[in-house]
């Protein structure tokens, strides 16, 4: 015998069929806040995770130039709680902070007072490691590369090449040693950005290259950009007192970079070279190695060659590397590795 | 009788739609079409060491990964896709490409506004256990590509 539902309770039951199928196809598509186009799905972007990996705070007193393409990433906080970095990034400010930091470094002016040649820009300062026979791709497998979006190119290049060993970085656009020192911004590691000196112990590095500075000259004056490259590396060494600090000079810009980041009182051949003279300065005092990759590149001024520059002006910033200047950075590296 | 087929009918087609009917795809070939057809100076495939490194994702997690990136400009284009292994690892993949997109913007936001802009229209996709995220100005040139391959 069959049994023949009444009329309307099939059309009741054709009815709930259709219903959980289409109640079943919609549960089934996950709709986000900000979905997209028909045919995929899309998350909708967070705000940010952590207050503490905010992005730096322009300075007020920067001009929006500066700002935009220098990446001023002042330090000026007045959210400061150490109160320790006042300075405005103008120089102006330079001049008008601790005076016994503003003056010019040895090995810009001679004896008498005169400026030092251009050309002697780019000569080693006084304890850099001089040039040895090239060492294995292996010297490189315990070491860690810190740096700003130039060393974010040698990890590219790194990664393309694999010609450093094992060498990990941790790098991240527009990082400096103070941004990284107050902790407004540091390299991602493990997925999550962490100070450095909870990083670079994680990575197991004994070698620690630093290469820093164009955001710093942007941001502080020469006193501040030395106190805070030194209470960085003394940060680092307390976390892993084991590591050998290899500090990289600032490399050099192009004259042919953004009319506002070259031939200012901030950016130009001879702020850099005074710079990198305080940084061997630094590296003296402390017992940490100075390398002067700057040499590898600088033209007789003191300035980057085209061939180098992979963001010529006047829209680049004329600071970051082409492949060939990487090479020539990695090829220094393996010819200047300390021999004690 | 009757209800009995009508209720295994109802089982059976919610089963079928939960069960997400994603085409299987070699991401190799989607990063290979995007290196291709995007208009992209000198991109080459960063491979998967540097993605697990910079997006922290667990290597567990990951069927299989495809990453292209070049070495041009402040923030270099950078094209990301996963295959996760299951729909909780996807989730974890999301995350991590969430917050690598969110690390960019940081980085880019009072320091180079055009790429900040550029950040901002960017997102994570997702399709099925599939993962990517296209952090470039050619972004939806890439997602384009990534979605037809589903097709």
């Amino acid at each position: 015998m069959i049994y023949k539902a009444p009329r309307n309770k099939r059309i009741l039951s054709v009815a709930l069929l259709l219903l959980a199928t289409v109640i079943c196809l919609s549960g089934c598509i996950t709709t986000y806040p900000d979905e997209g186009e028909e045919g995929h799905e899309s998350y909708a972007t967070v705000s940010k995770p952590d207050a503490n990996s905010s992005a730096p705070v322009i300075s007020q007193d920067v001009s929006d130039e500066q700002s935009v393409e220098v990446g001023t990433t002042s330090d000026e906080p007045s959210d400061e709680p150490s109160g320790d970095v006042s300075e405005a990034t103008s120089s102006e400010s330079q001049e008008s902070n601790p005076g016994e930091q503003s003056e010019v470094p040895s090995g810009l002016i001679d004896a008498n007072g005169n400026e030092i040649p251009v050309a002697d820009l780019i000569s080693d300062p006084e304890g850099t490691v001089p040039k040895n026979a090239p060492v294995d791709a292996s010297y490189f497998d315990d070491a860690v590369f810190i740096g700003d979006s130039i060393s974010q190119m040698l990890s590219y290049y790194e990664a393309r090449y694999d010609e450093l060993g094992k060498a990990q970085f941790l790098c991240a656009q527009s990082l400096g040693a103070g941004s990284s020192l107050h902790n407004r911004l540091n390299p991602v590691y493990g997925g999550e950005q962490r100070r450095l000196c909870e990083s670079i112990p994680m990575t197991g590095a004994k070698k620690v290259y630093v290469m820093l500075g164009v955001n710093d000259l942007g941001s502080y004056n020469y006193y501040y950009c030395m106190k805070n490259f030194e209470d960085l590396m003394l940060e680092i060494l307390e976390a892993a007192p084991d590591v050998k600090i290899y500090v990289q000079s600032m490399t050099p810009i192009s004259v042919k970079g953004s009319t506002y980041l070259t031939h200012t009182d901030i950016y130009n051949a001879q702020t850099i070279k005074r710079y990198n003279v305080g940084l061997a300065e630094l590296c003296r005092e402390h017992g940490w190695y100075y390398l002067n990759v700057a040499s590898a590149y600088a033209d007789e001024y003191g300035y980057l060659p085209d061939e180098c520059v992979s963001d010529p002006g006047p829209k680049g910033m004329g600071i970051h590397f082409t492949y060939d200047a990487c090479k020539r950075w990695i090829e220094y590296l393996f010819t200047h590795a300390p021999q004690d | 009788m009757k209800k009995i087929v009508l209720i295994i009918s109802v089982l059976m087609l919610c089963l079928c739609a939960c069960s997400p009917a994603v085409k299987d795809v070699a991401l190799k070939d989607v990063s290979e079409k995007i290196m291709s057809d995007v208009a992209l100076e000198d991109p080459f495939d960063i491979g998967s060491e540097w993605v697990a490194n910079t997006y922290g994702v667990k290597v567990e997690d990951i069927k299989q990964c495809a990453a292209v990136v070049n070495m041009v400009g402040i923030f270099p284009d950078e094209a990301v896709m996963f295959e996760a292994i299951d729909s909780a690892a996807a989730d974890r993949l999301a995350a991590r490409c969430e917050s690598r997109l969110n690390d960019l913007k940081s980085q880019a936001e009072n320091y180079d506004p055009e790429s900040y802009a550029t950040f901002k229209k960017c997102k994570v996709v997702r399709k099925g256990n599939y993962v990517a995220v296209f952090i470039s100005a050619k972004t939806e040139e890439m997602q384009r590509i990534f979605e037809e391959s589903f097709k």
